[in-house]
C-alpha cells in the first residue's frame, strides 16, 4: 500500500530524507536543471530539465583514478544524494546503465554513487513534451519512492526496500495507485532489424548534422572517452571519462586514422538502432526511455521513433 | 578504486626494432595468463592508455608489437629495454585454440595485424601434437617494411611460409601482390583445415572471397577485428560493431558471427 505526504509536510520530509548528505531537484536557474537545493521551495514541479539525473551517476567530466608518476590512486566517492523530481525516462534508464556498469567488470565508482543515492521520482501527469513516448517502453518503473500529485497532496508508492524505511512515519493513503505514466505518442515498433537499409531513413538521413547534441541530452546515451589529465607536473593527474558520442565522426578512428563509420547515415543508424535493436538484443529492454529530448533538442527536429512508425 | 582499471607494471626484457616506428617488446610477466588474440590496454602515465594485442604465446612472458602512431604509442615506443610497461587486462576472448584442435592452422595476417596471428602460430608451436601443422600467407607493403623476420625465418624451417608485398624493391625476389591473390595461386582446400586472419578490413574481405571458392565453409574462419577500444570493459561504445562488442565479445570472431555487419 502506498503513503500519503501533504505538500506542506515536504520540506520537513525532504531534510529528513537527506540528513548527512545532499538534495537534489529541478530548480529554474538560466534553464530548468537538477542541482542542489537548500529547500523544497525551490523545485520547479513543472517539465523535465534538458539534463537528466543522468550526470550524477555518469558525469560528463568524471575523474575515475588519480596517478603520481605511475602510481594509481583512488577517487574520493560520492556523497548520500537525494534526488527529488526525476521523472521516470530518467529513473528508469538507471537500470539500462546498471547492466553496463556493474556487469562483468563492475565499477566502484558508479556502483556507489547507485547505492548512495535515492531516487524520489515524480510521475508526470501529462506528456512533457510532444516527443515523449516514454508510456510505450514498457519499463516497469524504477524508483525508491515515486511521488504522485494529487492537488494537496502526494500519494507515494514504495519501490524498494530503500524507500519503505523513510516513509515509515507516513500515513497509508486510502487510494490504490494510479496509472504512472502519462498519455503519451507511442512507439509501434519494437524490432527493427529488418529495416537496417539506408533507403527506410532517406529523409533523417538527409538532415542529422552530426552534431551530437541527441546523444548529450539523451538519459541513455552513455559512451564516454577516457583521457589522462595532467597538472601542472605534467606528471600527477587525473584519468577522466568524458561524455563522447557515436554521432561524432572521430568517435570510432583507430590508431593510424582510419574511420570505420565514416558515413554520417551509418553513425545516425548507430544511434538509432543501439537504442532500439542492439541492446534490446542483448539485455531485452530497450537503450531507450522515450523522454523524446534527443526530437526537441535536435537543431533538425528529427523524429526518428515517427520514421521508425511509419516503416512498412 | 576499481579493479578492474588498475594496471600492474611489468619490466621490459627486450625490444627489437621491426621497422621504421614498429617494434617488438618482451615482457616479464611471472604467472599472467593470456591467450593469442585477447588484448591488454597498456598506459603510459600523464599521456593515456592504448589497446594492444597479444602477440606471443608464452609462460611468463608476453610480447606486443606497438607501432608509434598515436601520442600514446609514440610515448611507449621511447621506453626502453629495463623500463616498465603497465598493462590492464588481458581482455577480450581471444582464439578458441581448443577448437582448432586436430587441424592445420591456416595464418592469414597483412601489415601489423601478423601481431594477433603470431600468437596462434606460437600456440600451436608450443603444442604441435595437437594441431596438424601451420601455413602463413603473409603481406607487407614493401620488403622493409617485413615484420617477424625472425621468426619468419623459423617457420620456413618447418612449414610453407607464403610472402608477398605491394611494391617491389631492389633485392626482393618473391611475389609482388595483395595477400588475396597470393591465396588463390596456392593450392590450399578446406580439408581438416581452421584459418585465423587479420589485417586491414579490405584484405580481410577479399581473403574470405577467395577462401570460400576454395571450398571453405564460413565457420572455418576466424578474424580479429580492429577497432580503438577506450575502456576494454563494454562500457564506452567506442569498439561496437552493430551489437557486438569488439571489447568482450570479439576481438576474436567467427565468420559467419559476424558476416552480417553493415557497419562500416
Ligand atoms: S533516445 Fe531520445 S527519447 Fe529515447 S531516452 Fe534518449 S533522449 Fe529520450
Ligand atoms: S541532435 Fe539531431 S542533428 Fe544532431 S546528431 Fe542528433 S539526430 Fe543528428
Ligand atoms: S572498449 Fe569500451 S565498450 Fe568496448
Amino acid at each position: 500500500m502506498g503513503k500519503r505526504l501533504e505538500k506542506e509536510g515536504l520540506d520537513k520530509f525532504l531534510k529528513n530524507s537527506s540528513k548527512g548528505g545532499i538534495l537534489v531537484g529541478p530548480v529554474i536557474t538560466d534553464m530548468l536543471r537538477f542541482q542542489e537545493i537548500e529547500d523544497a521551495g525551490e523545485i520547479c514541479f513543472e517539465g523535465n530539465p534538458t539534463f537528466g539525473i543522468k550526470k550524477f551517476f555518469v558525469p560528463p567530466k568524471n575523474p575515475i583514478l588519480k596517478f603520481k608518476g605511475a602510481k594509481l590512486l583512488g577517487v574520493e566517492t560520492p556523497k548520500k544524494t537525494v534526488i527529488f523530481g526525476a521523472r521516470l525516462c530518467d529513473t528508469n534508464s538507471l537500470l539500462k546503465t546498471d547492466q553496463l556498469y556493474l556487469n562483468d567488470y563492475p565499477d566502484e565508482d558508479y556502483k556507489t554513487r547507485r547505492e548512495n543515492t535515492v531516487l524520489m521520482a515524480l510521475a508526470c501527469s501529462e506528456s512533457c513534451n510532444e516527443y515523449a513516448f516514454c508510456k510505450s517502453m514498457n519499463d516497469i518503473g524504477h524508483y525508491d519512492l515515486l511521488f504522485v500529485d494529487k492537488g494537496d497532496y502526494f500519494y507515494v508508492d514504495i519501490g524498494t526496500e530503500k524507500g519503505q524505511r523513510l516513509v515509515k512515519n507516513l500515513k497509508d493513503a486510502q487510494e490504490t495507485l494510479p496509472d504512472i505514466y502519462p498519455s503519451t505518442r507511442a512507439l509501434n515498433k519494437h524490432n527493427i532489424r529488418a529495416y537496417l537499409d539506408e533507403k527506410h531513413w532517406h529523409k533523417d538521413r538527409q538532415n542529422c548534422l552530426s552534431c551530437s547534441r541527441c546523444s548529450m541530452v539523451c538519459p541513455n546515451c552513455l559512451c564516454f572517452d577516457v583521457t589522462d589529465v595532467v597538472d601542472i607536473t605534467l606528471k600527477n593527474g587525473e584519468r577522466v571519462r568524458k561524455w563522447d558520442s557515436c554521432q561524432l565522426k572521430n568517435f570510432t578512428t583507430v590508431a593510424g586514422g582510419h574511420v570505420f563509420r565514416e558515413a554520417r547515415f551509418n553513425r545516425f543508424r548507430h544511434f538509432v538502432f543501439h537504442k532500439i535493436q542492439y541492446f534490446a538484443e542483448k539485455y531485452g529492454s530497450h537503450m531507450c526511455t522515450g523522454c523524446g529530448r534527443c526530437i526537441k533538442h535536435c537543431p533538425k527536429t528529427i523524429d526518428w521513433p515517427k520514421t521508425i512508425n511509419e516503416l512498412k | 578504486m576499481t579493479k578492474t582499471l588498475e594496471t600492474k607494471p611489468y619490466v621490459i626484457e627486450s625490444k627489437q626494432k621491426e621497422c621504421e616506428g614498429i617494434y617488438l617488446f618482451r615482457l616479464k610477466t611471472p604467472g599472467l595468463k593470456y591467450l593469442p588474440g585477447q588484448f591488454f590496454q597498456v598506459w603510459a602515465p600523464a599521456i593515456g592508455e592504448a589497446p594492444i594485442s597479444v602477440a606471443s604465446f608464452e609462460d611468463d612472458y608476453l610480447e606486443m608489437l606497438i607501432r608509434d602512431v598515436g601520442d600514446v604509442t609514440k610515448a611507449l615506443c621511447k621506453l626502453n629495454k629495463g623500463d616498465k610497461l603497465h598493462l590492464r587486462g588481458p581482455y577480450g576472448t581471444g582464439y578458441p585454440m581448443q577448437w582448432f584442435e586436430n587441424n592445420q592452422v591456416i595464418i592469414i595476417g597483412g601489415g601489423t595485424g601478423v601481431a594477433p596471428v603470431r600468437g596462434v602460430a606460437k600456440y600451436v608451436q608450443a603444442n604441435p601434437e595437437k594441431y596438424k601443422g601451420l601455413e602463413f600467407f603473409f603481406g607487407f607493403r614493401c620488403p622493409k617494411d617485413i615484420l617477424m623476420k625472425q621468426d619468419i625465418k623459423e617457420w620456413q624451417k618447418e612449414c610453407k611460409v607464403n610472402l608477398t608485398v605491394d611494391k617491389k624493391e631492389k633485392g626482393w625476389n618473391g611475389p609482388v601482390g595483395f595477400v588475396p591473390q597470393l591465396l588463390e595461386k596456392s593450392t590450399i582446400d578446406n580439408k581438416q583445415k581452421i584459418v585465423a586472419l587479420c589485417g586491414p578490413p579490405v584484405m580481410i574481405n577479399k581473403c574470405i572471397e577467395v577462401l570460400k571458392t576454395k571450398g571453405f565453409n564460413e565457420d572455418q574462419l576466424y578474424v580479429s577485428l580492429e577497432r580503438h577500444m577506450k575502456c576494454g570493459t563494454g562500457k564506452c561504445g567506442h569498439c561496437m560493431v552493430q551489437e557486438k562488442y569488439v571489447c568482450c565479445d570479439g576481438p576474436v570472431f567467427r565468420y559467419d558471427k559476424i558476416k552480417h555487419i553493415i557497419d562500416e
